[in-house]
């Protein structure tokens, strides 16, 4: 203090970059105490959770164990208000793993103590106070929802669908698939608009959740969606393997500019072996970009005929060795392995990279197969 | 009061502020870092860890240029090697070591000699060889004459197969997931050309097979200051700078990149010793030229681990090659500052690093000079200097104390806080010889550049210490 003051005294007659000098030396001194005050707060919470968390683990993974074996522990631990949050952690863990022969067990468990009521003061705001984390204890009771499916619970996973949060947003909107809750597709569709930067996420998420439903719910409006959403889309029908699905995607490889889309088109569609694709996708051979041209060697291995090893033996004397590989690979699977077939193309190739990329791919394959 | 003359005292708030310039510059990245930081986190918080294998990621080809590696190449491999990535290739090349590189390698990974003819799509030294390993089907290794690391990687741009390349250092090793990570800014945008993640101080960690399995500080003090010195350069300026499109750097020791976009610019220079950040400003010069739309990301989670030189003399010579780096860049890419359509690199990015990075050496010189001759002259008292060096120490604290929380957000947990305390510590320190080191070294390595000395890579002696 002595050598503040001495300090302030000692500036009263010098120029102004040196009292500038002073008092943003001291200024600075306060922000990094803050800072260094803000990170040790983060770092003992994190502890805090950390500890209430291995507490109410161990003093509790007798009883989940025995429950998950069809049996009753003759007592429970005691269980605080205070550490309710964190053993819906624990519980909805134990729930998710659980054998559903022996679900009910663990169901019976959270009405006796009375979970429920843990979800509702969770998600809705001011009833309890939650420390330290508390969307992601939200998240939690949010995903809870899917096993305590209640009245009160499912109108709290409405409400939590229209929170700022993403993270929230996109629990209460894969839960509220999962369940397929009244009016569940107009909250997917306002979420996506709602954040639309994070909607291939949101869409992804929810559409694993939801099955091909929910892919025939997005569809009228993957236009208007971010174009990642699309490449969503496409690698979760690829997944559903629903060929109702076909004739929307080889409408779209039609109206298609993107070069990433048309590559995932034709993987999409040859995966879901689209009827009369071979047509379509023969002149995207020549097209100008690389990926392209992989994806459509590769289809055309799964998809084409002999007839198509003259549209592919161009390919193997591309400058990329990938593209030679996948044409390759195609022709190889075109020839049935026949490497009497496979020798006489060799021959008639003037190009040396195709002659050995050929017999690269072959020997893999058989290899493989053998 | 100050006996100073008006030229002095303009002389003075000059400095100060040039120092709180730079100082407000670097603070402004550190605000853009903290809230990109925090949407990254955002994000990351609604993947789950399986929706990072789509299934629709490219092929890569992970290139190791490999000088006198014999010590780290093996663990550094078996590091590469247990990536979770789908589809993957290996090239090891062996830039004419003088140690036992290459038998180290045939041996451990019984490798044999495969007839292979590479495309030359960028100039390299002559190649030797190529060999096949008959355990491992996606490893190659290139021997070749010695030409430099940038001619290695030519090397195996030339060898390699996928439409991206990883370019890491022999020296480092890479967590699982950092391969799947870096690559996710190509799968958003088709504009993505390069994408680099953080590069962290190795000292003090360890690793076995492959794999780090503990994390720790280094002991010795020159590792120490440079871990301070990583954390900064990497938790929020490079964060800053790709968020406002202005990254201009992606580090050697790890960064991916689109093999097209770099044999359009031309591979990597040769004739320059700061190779990354030189391909980096030419990608962006030629693709500027080209027309066509480019974009540059960092991914901060991604962590590669790498060994920091404990030795002074090494370390010297590093930092002198780096600093010539950033010379020969500059100069080689003038013509991108304040060219059309040049964007956040060409009008705020490249004035930046000239003024506040390759400059500041030579204002740090000439403000210790002036303040010795201020108080050789009787012109000011040592309280007068003590008050602007200490302004000077706190904002450079301050900066490294937010990368410490910038470092505790995105990793929480990861450093024990005695090391975080420690870190502060060393951070203010650093303000007491290891800056004036710094900055001696620097002012030589533009010397060396101005100059047109024959520059070379030094011996890199590796410990090796924290691999096993």
């Amino acid at each position: 203090m002595t050598l503040y003051t001495d300090l302030t005294i000692y500036l009263q007659d010098k120029p102004e970059f040196l009292q500038f000098a002073f008092w943003g030396t001291l200024v600075l001194t306060l922000f990094v105490i803050l800072a260094l005050g803000y990170l040790i707060v983060f770092r003992l919470n994190f502890h805090f959770t950390r500890y209430r968390q291995r507490r109410v683990e161990e003093e509790w993974a007798d009883s989940f164990r025995i429950l998950r074996e069809g049996e009753e522990p003759s007592t429970y631990p005691i269980l605080s208000r205070a550490d309710k949050p964190v053993f819906l952690e624990h519980w909805l863990k134990h729930r998710e793993l659980a054998n559903p022969e022996f679900a009910h067990l663990l169901d019976l468990l959270a009405h006796r103590v009375a979970l429920r009521n843990t979800i509702l003061d969770i998600l809705n705001p001011g009833r309890i106070e939650i420390l330290p984390s508390r969307v992601w204890l939200q998240g939690i009771a949010i995903a809870a929802v899917e096993f305590i499916n209640r009245k009160e619970t499912r109108s709290a996973l409405l409400q939590m669908s229209d929170s700022d949060n993403l993270f929230l947003v996109v629990q209460s909107c894969t839960v509220m698939a999962k369940l397929r809750i009244k009016g569940f597709e107009k909250k997917i569709i306002q979420s996506l608009f709602r954040f639309p930067a994070d909607a291939p996420e949101i869409f992804a998420r929810v559409s694993r959740a939801g099955g091909s439903d929910v892919l025939h719910v997005m569809q009228p409006f993957l236009d208007l969606l971010p174009h990642h959403t699309v490449m969503n889309f496409l690698s979760l029908a690829e997944e559903s393997s629903d060929n109702s699905l076909v004739p929307i995607l080889l409408q779209r490889l039609r109206t298609a500019w993107s070069n990433e889309e048309i590559a995932a088109l034709i993987r999409t569609l040859s995966r879901l072996e689209a009827p009369g694709l071979r047509d379509e996708i023969v002149p995207f051979l020549k097209y100008p970009d690389l990926y392209v041209r992989i994806q459509t060697a590769k289809a055309l291995g799964r998809v084409g005929t002999e007839a198509d090893i003259e549209h592919l033996k161009p390919l193997l004397s591309d400058k990329d060795w990938w593209l030679r590989y996948r044409a390759a690979r195609a022709i190889c699977k075109l020839c049935a392995l026949d490497w009497e077939n496979l020798e006489n193309l060799r021959n008639s190739l003037s190009d040396q990279f195709a002659r050995d990329i050929i017999k690269h791919a072959y020997e893999e394959m058989d290899w493989c197969s053998t | 009061m100050l006996n100073l003359t008006s030229i002095e005292q303009l002389i003075i708030s000059a400095f100060i502020g040039y120092v709180v310039l730079c100082s407000g510059g670097y603070m402004i990245l550190n605000f853009i870092a903290f809230d990109s930081l925090r949407h990254h986190l955002r994000q990351q918080r609604t993947h789950e860890d399986e929706s990072l294998y789509s299934g629709l990621e490219p092929p890569i080809c992970v290139i190791v240029p490999a000088y006198n590696e014999g010590k780290t190449i093996i663990a550094s491999l078996r590091s590469i090697l247990q990536l979770n990535y789908p589809k993957i290739e290996i090239v090891v090349v062996n830039d004419g070591s003088s140690d036992n590189t290459l038998e180290i390698m045939k041996s451990y990974f019984d490798m044999e000699a495969f007839p292979e003819a590479p495309r030359i799509s960028v100039p390299c030294a002559p190649i030797r060889g190529v060999y096949l390993s008959r355990r491992i089907d996606n490893l190659r290794l290139v021997d070749k004459e010695n030409g430099g690391k940038a001619d290695a990687i030519n090397a195996g741009i030339n060898l390699s197969r996928s439409p991206l390349f990883c370019c890491i250092d022999a020296d480092s090793v890479l967590e699982p997931s950092s391969l799947l990570r870096v690559v996710q800014p190509f799968l958003s945008s088709s504009e993505v050309v390069a994408t680099g993640g953080t590069v962290r101080v190795a000292n003090g960690c360890k690793v076995k097979n492959g794999h780090l399995i503990s994390r720790g500080i280094p002991k010795n003090p020159l590792a120490l200051f440079q871990l301070v010195e990583y954390l900064r350069a990497f938790l929020f300026g490079r964060i800053g700078w790709s968020r406002i499109r202005g990254l201009l750097i992606i580090s050697g020791a790890f960064g991916v990149f689109k093999k097209r976009a770099v044999i359009q610019a031309g591979g990597y220079a040769k004739d320059t010793i700061g190779e990354d950040m030189e391909l980096i400003l030419r990608m962006y010069r030629t693709l500027n030229k080209a027309g066509e739309k480019h974009r540059i990301e960092f991914v901060p989670d991604p962590v590669c681990w790498t060994e920091a030189p404990e030795d002074l003399k090494v370390f010297a010579s590093q930092r002198k090659r780096w600093h010539r780096g950033l010379s020969e860049s500059l100069y080689t890419n003038r013509e991108l500052m304040f060219s059309r359509g040049s964007g956040t690199v060409g009008w705020v990015s490249y004035p930046f690093f000239l003024i506040f990075e390759w400059f500041s050496p030579f204002v740090e010189f000439a403000g210790y000079l002036f303040s010795i001759y201020l108080l050789v002259m009787g012109k000011a008292s040592f309280i007068d200097a003590a008050i602007i060096f200490s302004f000077a120490v706190m904002l450079s604290v301050l900066l490294s104390t937010i990368s410490f929380l910038l470092d505790e957000i995105t990793f929480p947990g990861g450093t024990r806080i005695r090391s975080v305390m420690l870190m502060v510590v060393v951070s203010f320190l650093e303000c007491f010889g290891y800056r004036q080191l710094n900055m001696i070294y620097k002012m030589q390595g533009t010397y060396a550049w101005f100059a047109n000395k024959k520059h070379d890579w030094g011996v890199m002696t590796r410990s090796g210490n924290w691999q096993n």
